[in-house]
């Protein structure tokens, strides 16, 4: 096998020899271990804390924290199955019709029983729709971009079919709590489930050898089909774990909202990409981190919260998300040894899904060589 | 012959365009009358506009995401200027320089910044819904104009609207442009393979802008008549729209890998878009319905495009 080589590919160690930085992201990319690449949602991070600590005060309120870390569980545990999606070089759109549809599910079924089997029931359908997504990708070898597409157009429909188009109201209590309760009032449920969910997809991730196979699959298909890795069952299995999270993610808004409706997350699926990108991960797949994805989901919560409390205008947030979208993904490409406005060398390359790297091209290369084994 | 059109890209959705149509005439005749005719070509033109230039493109290897929100703005755009008293000869260009603009604006963040495709455009969809938003305050703008309504709604004859003639001379433009000039050419080299079009000297900077441009004048079209056809202007014009065009155009044939792109296709898929929904309607089911025929179609079209084909070694997957 050779991981080594692809996980060399994938990851291409930054070049230390910098002589003379300049500038803040080249400065982060020399004295921290965080990648350039990754830099702009930690630069992001810190100027507006420091900013809303001087224009918005009471954004350090106790009440406040818990209000944006609710809102960035939310947002970061489906963000986190996208991550492990986009990191295998898939995606799902359909995740914004499972956020309507499980909770519905979920609460037809089992709505009258305890909250701990609602929310199982939401995972589980969940779960069971990111089979049928993951079957459409592996055994009709449809892309998943459009396979999702096609899902996404049919779950939402099932989803206002079964709720005739009508919210349903939640009324137990546990899965109240689950949306709005919080720990020493600061730390919601929801958050800690968060940082629960990151835990076990690092694990998948990085501890288990089918994370090995997703990052290499996702930086290159095509080698790691020739190794013989179980393409099949990485892919099924990647979109049930996005389904299962995008089930969860979907009862904890139910339960915030106390209603489910087949579009209580209308862009779900893009804002979820948008928070995976900003993050620092690769649309080409094969690399990236959870951290970055909490780190982006919380950026986002904190900008929405924070222009609320400097009183302007909420659509505002719009403009804001497209803004730390270009800002994130241009800052640590600035400046002394970054790849913007550097004129000499590679000419420009750029794909529609993913940015072509040199590391990708690497992998491309190791591709057309057979492996030797 | 038939093997011939059954091998085109475009089979399926023509196939299932078909199918739709005996379906819903056989159930209810009403289907077929020309007011129902009427609104079908209508709402497919508006949808095939931004389709043809989605399908460019795609046929790049990119992707906009933010069409469905140049749609709402030109949409927006043009009904406050009308409704500030604009002459509408005016107010027109006005609205498909929005186009131009944002479209302008994507291109330059794409090969400035170097970001893909996919995530520039997802920063300006958010962007521009903004701006939609920050100029109606989410209220909806009344287009109080018979002019603009008729150059949309009107009837040219033959029981067709004037949406369908707007329709043909984009397509006969854009149809042009994609498959008889250098540009169109650049379009698919760029899209077939990008280190082979940098190789061969394309100038990949000025398609992509041009490229972007151009789905951007297409989409500030599709907006204008949409908000003409609603008579009013909203943020919920164009909302969602960047999905489905890139489903009519798949269904149309075109792939995501690039390279190639069928602009006969994407028309027949916005018929076939269109047709379902006031099919639906016609035969009394819920409009809840569509999205799952819809859906059904796009993923079943792909299937059996992704078998007939065969040419995909054993157990390799697109992704």
């Amino acid at each position: 096998m050779r991981f080594k080589e692809l996980e060399v590919a994938g990851g291409a160690p930054e070049d230390k020899r910098v002589s003379r930085p300049i500038g803040l992201a080249a400065w982060l990319s020399v004295h921290t271990k965080i990648r350039r690449d990754r830099s702009g949602v930690w630069i992001l991070n810190v100027v507006i804390l420091i900013f809303l600590a001087f224009a918005a005060p009471n954004f350090f309120r106790v009440g406040n924290i818990e209000a944006v870390l609710n809102d960035t569980a939310i947002l970061g545990i489906g963000a986190a199955g996208m991550t492990v999606l986009i990191i295998a070089g898939a995606f799902d759109l359909s995740v914004t019709a499972i956020m309507g549809l499980a909770p519905i599910v979920a609460l037809l079924v089992a709505g009258n029983t305890g909250g701990v089997l609602i929310v199982l029931v939401s995972v589980m359908s969940g779960a069971a729709l990111g089979i049928v997504n993951g079957l459409v990708v592996t055994r009709g070898r449809v892309a998943p971009f459009v396979a999702t597409l096609g899902t996404l157009f049919v779950f939402g429909s099932v989803g206002a079919i079964i709720s005739k188009g009508n919210a349903l109201t939640v009324t137990n209590g546990l899965l109240l709590q689950l949306g709005s309760g919080a720990v020493l009032e600061v730390i919601p449920y929801s958050f800690l489930i968060m940082l629960g969910v990151c835990g076990l997809c690092y694990v998948l991730l990085r501890r288990l050898q089918i994370g090995r196979w997703v990052r290499a699959a996702g930086s290159n298909l095509r080698a790691a089909h020739v190794n013989g890795i179980d393409l099949h069952t990485v892919y099924l299995g990647m979109f049930v774990v996005s389904g299962a999270l995008t089930g969860l993610a979907g009862i904890i808004l139910t339960g915030y909202l106390a209603s489910a409706d087949a579009t209580q997350a209308p862009n779900y699926n893009l804002n979820a990409i948008a928070a995976v990108v900003v993050g620092g991960t690769s649309l080409a797949g094969g690399e990236g981190t959870l951290l970055g994805t909490v780190l982006a989901s919380w950026l986002f919560a904190v900008v929405n919260n924070g222009l609320v409390l400097l009183g302007v205008n909420s659509y505002w947030q719009y403009l804001a998300t497209g803004v730390i979208l270009i800002l994130a993904l241009s800052l640590g490409l600035l400046g002394a040894g970054g790849t913007l406005w550097r004129r000499a060398g590679a000419p420009t390359l750029f794909s529609a899904i993913g940015q072509e790297d040199e590391a990708s091209g690497n992998a491309a290369n190791a591709a057309t060589a057979p492996a030797d084994e | 012959m038939i093997r011939r059109m059954l091998a085109a890209d475009s089979a399926a959705a023509v196939m299932a365009l078909i199918g739709v149509f005996v379906i819903f005439s056989s159930i209810n005749s009403r289907f077929l009358s020309s007011l129902n005719i009427n609104g079908i070509v209508v709402s497919a033109s508006i949808s095939a506009i931004t389709g043809l230039g989605m399908t460019l493109i795609i046929a790049m290897r990119a992707l906009d995401l933010s069409v469905g929100s140049i749609m709402g703005l030109s949409a927006i755009v043009v009904a406050e200027l009308l409704s500030a008293g604009e002459p509408l000869l005016l107010v027109i260009p006005i609205g498909l320089l929005v186009g131009v603009g944002l479209g302008l604006f994507n291109g330059l963040l794409i090969v400035l910044l170097r970001l893909p495709s996919f995530v520039a455009t997802l920063a300006t969809l958010s962007m521009i819904l903004g701006m939609e938003l920050l100029i109606t305050h989410g209220e909806t703008v009344t287009i109080h104009n018979g002019v603009l309504n008729r150059m949309v709604t009107g009837s040219i004859g033959y029981h067709m609207p004037a949406a369908a003639a707007v329709a043909a001379v984009v397509f006969g433009t854009v149809g042009l442009i994609f498959y008889r000039t250098p540009f169109g050419r650049h379009v698919v080299a760029i899209g077939g393979d990008i280190r082979a079009a940098i190789g061969a000297g394309i100038n990949v900077t000025r398609v992509t802008i041009g490229a972007f441009v151009l789905v951007g004048v297409c989409a500030a079209l599709s907006g204008l008549m949409a908000g003409a056809e609603l008579q009013n202007a909203d943020s919920t014009i164009g909302a969602g729209a960047e999905l489905t065009a890139i489903a009519v155009v798949v269904v149309g044939g075109t792939s995501l890998t690039g390279g190639r792109g069928n602009l006969f296709g994407t028309i027949c898929a916005s018929v076939l878009l269109a047709a379902i929904k006031a099919g639906l309607n016609v035969v009394n089911v819920s409009s809840l319905y569509e999205d799952l025929v819809f859906g059904s179609i796009l993923i079943v079209a792909l299937m059996v495009d992704g078998l007939r084909r065969g040419t995909r070694r054993k157990g390799m997957l697109v992704v």
